[in-house]
């Protein structure tokens, strides 16, 4: 009997509550584990885009959801952290000296944002993951 | 999920001053920040504070933040230990402040070296 491949996605959706920074980093943390990625710090970076969704993305209107989607293309794992709140603005008052997306462009290989009136997705990949099996193989 | 961090405070005597002693134990996030935050804001009185982050799994920029503001507080009064290849150690050189950091290798370390600096 072969052992059951590690999850290639992942998918989670949570509330707008600082628990779920935890709850999204420990996630990502297994999931890229059992893929071989680099754990720590996509623990940092998916703590910290979650942590902004958290404070930031729903200020002025009722709280909505934050979604996080992982997936695992050849040796990258890409995570998406999106919500449906106000889009980025400027906030002097942020509890994380705002230095949460220069933290993550330094640790992903690659990060786009997508901010507009209707929500932020922040996209990050990574290297290092083990390849993914190709067909036939 | 509940948050998992573990804060202590003890008061030593460092020389004829009063030293608080603040252990860390698990992740700081932004869910765990604040109980930091508070444990820090009970030491203003003390002549020194030794920040002990040795058993930190994991810190995010909440926890930078107590950190710096911390810095700035008590300034040669603090000192800080976190062990090396850690998530600590990990974000103070991605943040760019490592160089920033009174760091020492114990708590005795830091209390001797805090101590001979005076008041």
């Amino acid at each position: 009997m072969s052992a059951a491949a590690p999850a290639s996605e992942l998918a989670l959706d949570l509330p707008v509550h600082p628990s779920s920074v935890t709850s999204a980093r420990h996630a990502v943390e297994d999931w890229a584990g059992a893929l071989g990625g680099p754990t720590g710090d996509m623990a940092l970076a998916v703590s910290e885009a979650v942590g902004n969704a958290v404070v930031h993305a729903f200020k002025g209107r009722p709280a909505g959801t934050i979604r996080v989607r992982g997936r695992h293309e050849g040796d990258r794992l890409i995570v998406e952290v999106s919500d449906d709140g106000i889009g980025m603005t400027p906030n002097l008052d942020s509890p994380g000296l705002g230095m949460g997306i220069s933290l993550i462009s330094k640790v992903a290989h690659d990060v786009r944002v997508d901010s507009s009136a209707g929500g932020t997705t922040i996209s990050m990949t990574f290297e290092g993951a083990q390849t993914t099996a190709t067909e036939g193989q | 999920m509940n948050p998992s961090l573990e804060v202590t405070t003890e008061l030593r005597k460092a020389g004829d001053r009063e030293a608080a002693i603040v252990s860390v134990r698990g992740e700081i996030d932004l869910a765990t920040a604040d109980r930091l935050t508070r444990a820090l804001a009970g030491c203003d009185q003390a002549g020194l504070v030794v920040l002990d982050l040795s058993e930190v799994g994991f810190i995010d920029s909440s926890g930078l933040r107590v950190v710096m503001i911390a810095l700035r507080d008590f300034e040669s009064r603090l000192g800080v230990l976190f062990a090396p290849d850690s998530s600590v150690e990990r974000l103070f050189e991605v943040a760019q402040v490592r160089d920033r950091i009174p760091a020492f290798p114990t708590q005795e370390a830091a209390l001797a070296a805090l101590a001979d600096r005076g008041p």
